[in-house]
């Protein structure tokens, strides 16, 4: 396994920050070349001074040295990399490969917006603490597993295609506005989604286990949404009572966490045996019969 | 996509030193948000007098300075009409419990020019401001005040986007405004609100009802912080909660981003706002 703590890369910036060189990105350039092989692009000198003032106070500096990182040990044949203080970085994880790549992929620490936007990967990437707005955005293929909270638009535009099947997500402390918005496939398991969770979704399902917010499903074409009795929808989404089918697909997306969730019994779910027990943060019992689906309203449809 | 944050000292009665010092940190974890321009507006009611401070940005050529009038209660108007007709002078802050400090720049620039970790404070507001539909100058930047009342100021992320209409009301009750910001008909209607039924809450909601876009605002006054996202969620507002230690007090932060309340230990009791629905804290 390899370990980068960017808590490093920062301290090297403000070291050779404090030499007080008008060749700061030089050197920094040249550091992080010979101790992880990476070359960053010039362009960055521009606009970490021109944003932040200076190289060491810049954050896109230090998103742009993780992802470069990263992709050169996915390079090398790395497949098990844990990355050390965060802080809440945006836009860690964005690797942009056309296909999918072996890695699993631990973070300690909150990421902030944007973590592993695009993502295209086999593996499962765990984020022991919060993740902000848009996780996974636009992602293709790859397993995300938070245990902390997510904050807005988790697995907005979640990608299905002809070559990705999407991207499924759990978020153990819950989801907050916008959950899967404009998802065109892949899953979210979380335990709390907020207002307009769903909205313009075209495909994908999305179970929500935990509390739920209101005006669901807003614009909604195409797929599911399964939730707890109480919340609202949007326009161009309706409510129904769960069938046969509906238990399938549950059972389908829960088996993608089972380990994670320490579902019991999740084979024998059926319509006449709704319940489920599970550990998450805490152990749960499920009864998916206090559960309705919300999909697009076909009378609204055009 | 500004950055806002607010503090509430949970226990008021103690003179906790560190407002201005836990702003500055919120501030700093969320630049990456927003580089044009910084400010806080932190409350102390300790400072209470029968003194008010006047403040304004003086235009010269491109640069702003800032001016302060020291003001007794029977002369404000008086200062206020005068500094009304001095074409270089904008108005942006009325103060007796509170200190509202902006500028163009960085959040560790503010803090160098204005020493923002020494003021201390019950509970305090802050900002990081990204332009988006008016100029960087001080006087667009954030916190926003109001000469309607003292000790009212804002801070907001979002669009208000039938600010012009919220204006036009406004200016037609007689209120002044500033800037061209949509931020500032904020705390104008807010303060008109208080002035007129002497209740944050129904001042909140009342601007919910009005006020139409995506946004969240934190709005303070010398008793409360109140965080405040529009009916249907669209713009981020976290809230925490650090338990405190026995060297340091307890207190509820506010913020846009997580990143923010991770920084000052306010990881407890994490919620966010419901859409629609004042969350208002009341000093103790």
């Amino acid at each position: 396994m390899f370990t980068l703590d960017i808590d490093d890369i920062r301290s090297l910036a403000q070291e050779i920050s404090q030499k007080g060189t008008d060749r700061e990105f030089e050197l920094l350039k040249t550091k992080l070349n010979e101790k992880y092989g990476i070359i960053l692009p010039n362009g960055l000198k521009t606009a970490a001074i021109e944003k932040f003032g200076d190289i060491a106070s810049s954050p896109i500096l230090y998103e742009n040295i993780t992802n470069s990182i990263l992709r050169k040990k996915v390079e090398e044949g790395e497949t098990d990399i844990l990355i050390r203080n965060p802080k809440a970085l945006y836009r860690i994880g964005v690797l942009g490969y056309l296909d999918p790549v072996e890695l699993n992929l631990t973070v300690e620490g909150n990421v902030g917006n944007f973590f592993g936007a695009f993502c295209n990967f086999n593996g499962t990437w765990t984020v022991k603490g919060h993740a902000e707005n848009g996780l996974a955005d636009k992602g293709y293929c790859g397993k995300f597993v938070i245990d902390g909270l997510a904050t807005e638009l988790v697995g907005q535009n979640n990608q299905s295609t002809s070559y990705s099947h999407g991207v499924d997500i759990l978020v153990r402390k819950g989801c907050m506005e916008r959950a899967m918005a404009q998802a065109r496939g892949g899953n979210l398991v979380t335990f709390g989604a907020g207002f307009n969770s769903g909205i313009y979704m075209s495909d994908g399902i999305l179970i929500n286990l935990g509390p739920p917010g209101e005006q669901f499903g807003s614009g909604m074409v195409g797929g599911i949404i399964y939730t707890r009795q109480g919340t609202t929808t949007g326009k161009g989404a309706v409510i129904k009572k769960l069938d046969d089918n509906d238990y399938e697909k549950i059972k389908n997306v829960l088996k993608i966490f089972e380990q994670e969730l320490m579902i019991e019994n999740l084979n024998d779910l059926s319509h006449s045996n709704s319940k489920l027990n599970m550990t998450n943060i805490k152990h749960e019992e499920i009864n998916f019969k206090e559960f309705e689906k919300i999909i697009a309203d076909s009378n609204n449809m055009h | 996509m500004c950055g806002i944050c607010g503090i509430m000292m949970d226990d008021a009665d103690i003179r906790y030193s560190h407002v201005g010092s836990l702003l500055q940190d919120m501030m700093e974890s969320q630049q990456i948000r927003a580089q044009d321009g910084a400010g806080i507006a932190i409350f102390d009611n300790s400072n209470s007098s029968n003194s008010f401070r006047i403040k304004s940005f003086r235009a010269n050529g491109e640069k702003f300075t800032s001016d302060e009038i020291n003001s007794s209660t029977d002369k404000i108007n008086e200062n206020l009409i005068s500094l009304y007709d001095d074409a270089d002078c904008t108005f942006y802050s009325l103060e007796n419990k509170m200190m509202l400090i902006k500028d163009v720049g960085l959040a560790k620039d503010l803090d160098k020019k204005y020493n923002i970790r020494q003021i201390t404070g019950s509970h305090g507001i802050g900002h990081l401001r990204i332009a988006t539909s008016s100029r960087v100058t001080p006087y667009n930047t954030h916190p926003f005040s109001t000469t309607i009342l003292p000790d009212v100021a804002i801070v907001h992320n979002g669009e208000i986007t039938n600010y012009n209409m919220l204006r036009d009301m406004l200016e037609l009750e007689g209120y002044s405004f500033y800037t061209d910001s949509d931020s500032e008909v904020i705390a104008v209607f807010i303060a008109s609100q208080i002035l007129k039924h002497g209740d944050v809450e129904r001042a909140h909601r009342e601007f919910i009802s009005r006020a139409d876009g995506p946004f969240t605002y934190i709005a303070a006054t010398a008793d409360s912080l109140a965080i405040v996202r529009d009916k249907f969620g669209t713009r981020k507002g976290i809230i925490g909660y650090n338990p405190g230690t026995e060297k340091q007090p307890p207190f509820w932060a506010m913020a846009t981003d997580l990143s923010a309340l991770d920084v000052i230990g306010a990881t407890e009791k994490i919620e966010t706002p419901h859409p629609g629905k004042p969350k208002i804290f009341y000093r103790n």
